[in-house]
């Protein structure tokens, strides 16, 4: 009986136009708000202002419809529509429309009883309880002269064995000033002795990355992106008596703060058949020495049995000169068949676009990742909702566009100067970074997802049980896509746009789950 | 009628009336938000300002016009950002509309009787939301500052500021 006026009821709501008459913020609003915008914005986050009830809401709608008009909010670089990866944040064209048509209507609060449930933020871990937690040794203080500041902190693992790494999770200290973390580690002792070098502060100051060589990159951190897991059999291997070293990036600050961040670690229950590697594309530098080769061995590639590069070609040599917006296109030869997990496209300030796609022998294309209008800001690593297959014989591309004019605001040059590679904010950078594993058949039919086990909710009807009527929510909501009037984010299990396949096998393993 | 409202009113009879009787020619008013990034941002360069060209000639204000503004919202934030400046709340949006401030922050210079001489943003540090200029070449403010330092009070003048848009909320249906 539930089950079925509980479907019956869906489905009307499903069917139902949108809105005839304005919508109100209880009915319509609040949960576009609530589930796109409340994990950043709430008391400590990094979000300024707290987006957590209707008068919140409302004292800001104006600069609401315009941050979801332009698209500013909520944050998330990548092309949706070029390629999908996880915890993608986008609003569909129904729910910007809905904002505004609100906003405009006078942002009506509506009957309080229709308003959506607030989502539950995790207060601690969201993976559960990890086999190392690893803490900055002191809180590190800021600046707090609104200018951004890059600092590695140097934490030593004492592992006394090499690990399997299953996920690792960052968490800020100080989640308003955090804007992102890379997280690697170093064997060799060089970034030790940097910290050295600098005893009158907590780390030491680097902008373009670590400054030290690592032999692995783990999963980094960006504001309200949750921790990738690595599934069955994959995953990284966090070497004996290296040191963790985390590149925090502080957001600009004008008065002085503090965070004191630390990272949990879970090893694999079971052990890893393929380790996870990379591969790295940079250009040329100006004495036509292969940057790649040198990253190839700070990334570690060499332990992964060779890379699968073949060869790297650029159309030219990496010097942007002043008053310019110049184009590259790099390309990487890939020699055997693999699957990819993630891509870090990276470049500094003068970076504008970024475009990479793979070419199979065929001329087969994949588009890999897309930013129109690149931002360091929200540099991120971005896993795939599935893995990507690249054939032996592929050729991936990258199309990069720089602006060295003045039209281009951040130039850290005013008037312009010719740049070329290095690791200051005042140099520049062309570099992608790929995670990868051996092929296997059947890689592109899994799909990779976040979270451990109950992170995703196929309660659907919020009952506290999976049960039928969950599945048949799931089942009315099928074949859905993200710009249909009547999607509902939570059916879409891997967050991809569409509610398909791959999220019904995901449904199904969580069901059978128990 | 609100409480905080009526406080509001007595704190801006309060400005009309003692305006009239100090020699400051002019005043910066600076339309601020609590929780809006760029406000928070613009404390540093404000201070600086104020440090600089603030006198018995030039005063500056820092008026809050966000629907929950409350004089316990103000004061803490002029509180962790230090400001040297007297704060007014302004919920109910009489200096918003009489000095015709539609973003936060935003700057009127107007002379005793409203009449302003400039209004918008304090310099180019942001062409866009996130858009942050590493290398600012327009000091607005701080060029209109000068010019009413050596009295010679510039034509009017007004620039685009860059920052959280104030939501008139007069006419809402709540
Ligand atoms: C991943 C975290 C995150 C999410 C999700 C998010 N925001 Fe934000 N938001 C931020 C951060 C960080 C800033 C501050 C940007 C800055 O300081 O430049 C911000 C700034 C803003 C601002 C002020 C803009 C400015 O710079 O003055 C508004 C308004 C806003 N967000 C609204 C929203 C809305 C509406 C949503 C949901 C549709 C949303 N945000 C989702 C992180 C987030």
């Amino acid at each position: 009986m539930r089950p079925l006026t509980l479907s019956i009821l869906a489905l009307l709501l499903a069917v139902a136009s949108p809105h005839a008459k304005s919508p109100t913020f209880s009915e319509h609003v609040s949960s576009i708000i609530y589930n796109n915008c409340t994990s950043c914005h709430r008391d400590g986050e990094i979000g300024p202002m707290p987006l957590t009830n209707y008068s919140e809401i409302a004292a800001y709608a104006d600069m609401i419809k315009h941050v979801t008009e332009t698209q500013y909010m909520p944050p998330w670089k990548p092309d949706y529509n070029y390629s999908q990866h996880i915890g993608a944040r986008t609003l569909t064209k129904t729910e910007i429309n809905t904002i505004s048509n609100w906003v405009n209507a006078g942002f009506p609060q509506g009957d309080i009883a229709l308003e959506a449930p607030m989502p539950k933020f995790p207060t601690g871990s969201v993976l559960g309880t990890p086999d190392l937690v690893l803490t900055m040794a002191e809180p590190f203080t800021i600046r707090g002269n609104n200018e951004d500041q890059y600092q590695v902190f140097v934490i030593p693992t004492h592992l006394t064995e090499d690990r399997e790494i299953e996920a690792v999770e960052f968490r800020p200290g100080n989640r308003r000033i955090v804007h992102h973390a890379l997280i690697g580690a170093d064997i060799t002792g060089t970034a030790r002795q940097k910290d050295l070098e600098t005893p009158e502060e907590y780390g030491y100051e680097s902008f373009g990355a670590f400054g030290a060589p690592t032999t692995v990159v783990l999963p980094g951190y960006t504001p309200g992106a949750k921790p990738s897991i690595y599934p069955k059999g994959v995953g990284h291997i966090l070497p004996k008596n290296s040191d963790l070293l985390i590149q925090v990036h502080y957001a600009p600050w004008p008065i002085a703060e503090s965070d004191q961040s630390s990272i949990n670690i879970f090893f694999k229950k079971e052990p890893i058949e393929r380790e996870v590697g990379f591969i790295s594309m940079a250009p040329l530098t100006t004495d036509g020495e292969t940057l790649s080769r040198l990253l190839r061995v700070l990334l570690g590639e060499e332990r992964h049995g060779g890379t699968p590069v073949e060869k790297i070609k650029i159309n030219d040599i990496f010097i942007i000169p002043k008053d310019w917006v110049k184009t590259f296109h790099t390309t990487l030869f890939i020699d055997r068949d693999i699957s990819l997990l993630s891509i870090y496209p990276h470049m500094h300030l003068l970076g504008k676009y970024w475009e990479v796609y793979a070419t199979d022998p065929q001329g087969n294309r994949t588009n890999l990742i897309r930013i129109e209008d690149w931002d360091f800001n929200w540099q991120g690593n971005y896993t795939f909702t599935k893995y990507q297959k690249i054939t032996a014989g592929s050729q991936i591309h990258a199309i990069t566009t720089y602006d060295n004019t003045t039209n281009n605001p951040l130039n850290p040059n005013y008037p312009p100067r010719q740049l070329t590679w290095g690791e200051k904010t005042t140099d520049e950078m062309l570099l992608l970074v790929m995670e990868y594993i051996p092929y296997r058949p059947g890689d592109e039919n899994i799909a990779l997802t976040v979270g451990r086990g109950g992170e995703i909710s196929i309660d659907f009807n919020g009952n506290g049980q999976k049960d039928f009527a969950d599945f048949l929510l799931f089942v009315q909501n099928f074949g859905l896509n993200r710009d249909d009037a009547s999607y509902q984010r939570h059916f879409d299990l891997n967050g991809d746009g569409h509610i398909n396949f791959t999220d019904f096998i995901i449904f199904a393993n969580q069901f059978s789950a128990g | 009628m609100n409480w905080r409202y009526n406080i509001t009113a007595i704190t801006i009879a309060f400005f009309l009336f003692s305006g009239s009787g100090l020699c400051a020619s002019y005043k910066i008013y600076i339309f601020m938000g609590e929780t809006c990034p760029v406000s928070r941002h613009y404390t540093l360069t404000l201070k600086e300002l104020h440090a600089q060209y603030a006198s018995e000639k030039l005063e500056f204000i820092g008026v809050f016009p966000n629907r929950l503004s409350t004089p316990a919202t103000i004061a803490a934030f002029k509180e962790k950002y230090a400001l040297p400046f007297t704060c007014i709340g302004d919920s109910t949006h009489t200096w918003v509309n009489r000095l015709g401030a539609t973003i936060t922050p935003e700057v009127v210079v107007a002379d005793t009787s409203h009449t302003a001489i400039y209004r918008g943003r304090i310099d180019n540090t942001f062409a866009d939301l996130g858009k942050r200029r590493r290398v600012i070449t327009e000091n607005d403010l701080a060029d209109v500052l000068n010019a009413l330092k050596d009295e010679k009070p510039p034509a009017f003048r007004q620039t685009r500021a860059i920052g959280c848009i104030i939501t008139s909320w007069q006419n809402t249906k709540d």
